[in-house]
């Protein structure tokens, strides 16, 4: 019986995250694009789209260890504010204004946090 | 050891955070404070680069009544990050000074020193994680430790959400005689706090807590 309630459990765990990540999968774009407004400083002037970079990595898998990607992207004065996606393995940066990060450094900051630059997509 | 060995295939065939990272992001300060059926641990890192870290360790063995106190080092060895999974290869070592309050050894004190390697693989729905230790500490203390675990995360938390973790570890020591401890327990952690709690098969209490600054 025990057995039987613990297999039950564990099956309505499972689908009840499959259900939640096809929904997510669905929403992610619109949520995307709500997010990089989101994280844009009412008081920061200019496009939005000319301080956004968007980093995808591999190995963005744990909570707790990626606090190190907001500790080491957040000492640059270049960064206005940081998002991380874990659904979608990406880092989203908004830079202050006239403000650029090169891909050299913006790779050695991803290695720094713990993970591997697979791709760097800077504006919209 | 049969059950030891077995748990150890287990864990390598299933293959969080396992164990907290004994290496940080560069400037990162991180403190673990370690209760169990054995010893209560306390070890304060600081990392210089994203590669190791250094710092104080302190152990009491309550049992056996003595204490160590000195440096440990750790060094990430080797690092995989695929887009679903991370794994590790760390080595941990440590030296410093062991005192004992014993009756057998009162007011002994010996130079101490252990090292193993810890390895660790996990997705954000599972976990995997072995680690080893060779300890000497003179006419006080030496033996080798081994710990495992595996762990399911019964939901799978977003970004700045309540984690939670089931876990089941085995301990086993080479100086005791009770073979393999079988503790399982629960992890929760949400943001840079993290917090373990669980009681093993003697009912003994594990509890973990680590903070990351």
């Amino acid at each position: 019986m025990k057995i039987f309630f613990c297999s039950v459990l564990f099956i309505a765990l499972l689908w009840n995250d499959s259900i939640s990540a096809e929904n997510k999968s669905d929403m992610h774009q619109h949520k995307s694009q709500e997010t990089v407004a989101e994280l844009v400083d009412p008081n920061i002037k200019g496009n939005v789209c000319e301080n956004r970079v968007l980093v995808k990595v591999n190995g963005l898998v744990c909570d707790f260890c990626a606090r190190a990607v907001e500790k080491v992207f957040g000492r640059r004065k270049e960064v206005a504010g940081i998002q991380v996606d874990m659904d979608q393995g990406q880092i989203s940066i908004v830079l202050h204004p006239d403000n650029a990060i090169d891909d050299t450094t913006l790779e050695k900051l991803v290695t720094d946090s713990g993970y591997n630059m697979v791709s760097i997509q800077k504006g919209c | 050891m049969k059950r030891l060995l077995f748990i150890t295939c287990m864990v390598m065939l299933v293959a969080g955070p396992v164990w907290p990272r004994p290496v940080s992001y560069p400037g990162g300060v991180t403190l673990m404070q370690m209760n169990d059926a054995d010893r209560n641990s306390i070890h304060l890192h600081y990392s210089p680069t994203a590669r190791f870290s250094i710092g104080y360790k302190g152990e009491l063995w309550r049992d056996e009544d003595w204490q160590f106190h000195g440096a440990q080092l750790n060094y990430l060895i080797k690092r995989r990050n695929r887009f679903a999974s991370q794994a590790n290869l760390y080595l941990k070592s440590g030296l410093g000074v062991a005192y004992s309050d014993s009756d057998a050894l009162e007011d002994e004190t010996e130079v101490a020193a252990f090292t193993g390697i810890a390895v660790d693989w996990e997705t954000r729905r599972w976990f995997a994680a072995y680690e080893n230790r060779a300890y000497y500490a003179g006419d006080i203390e030496s033996f080798i430790g081994q710990k495992a675990r595996v762990g399911i995360a019964p939901y799978i938390g977003g970004y700045g959400q309540l984690h939670t973790w089931f876990i089941l570890q085995a301990d086993h020591n080479s100086e005791k005689d009770d073979g393999v401890i079988v503790t399982p327990l629960v992890r929760l952690f949400k943001s840079t706090y993290m917090a373990e709690i669980g009681v093993n098969e003697d009912s003994d209490l594990l509890l973990n807590m680590v903070v990351r600054f």
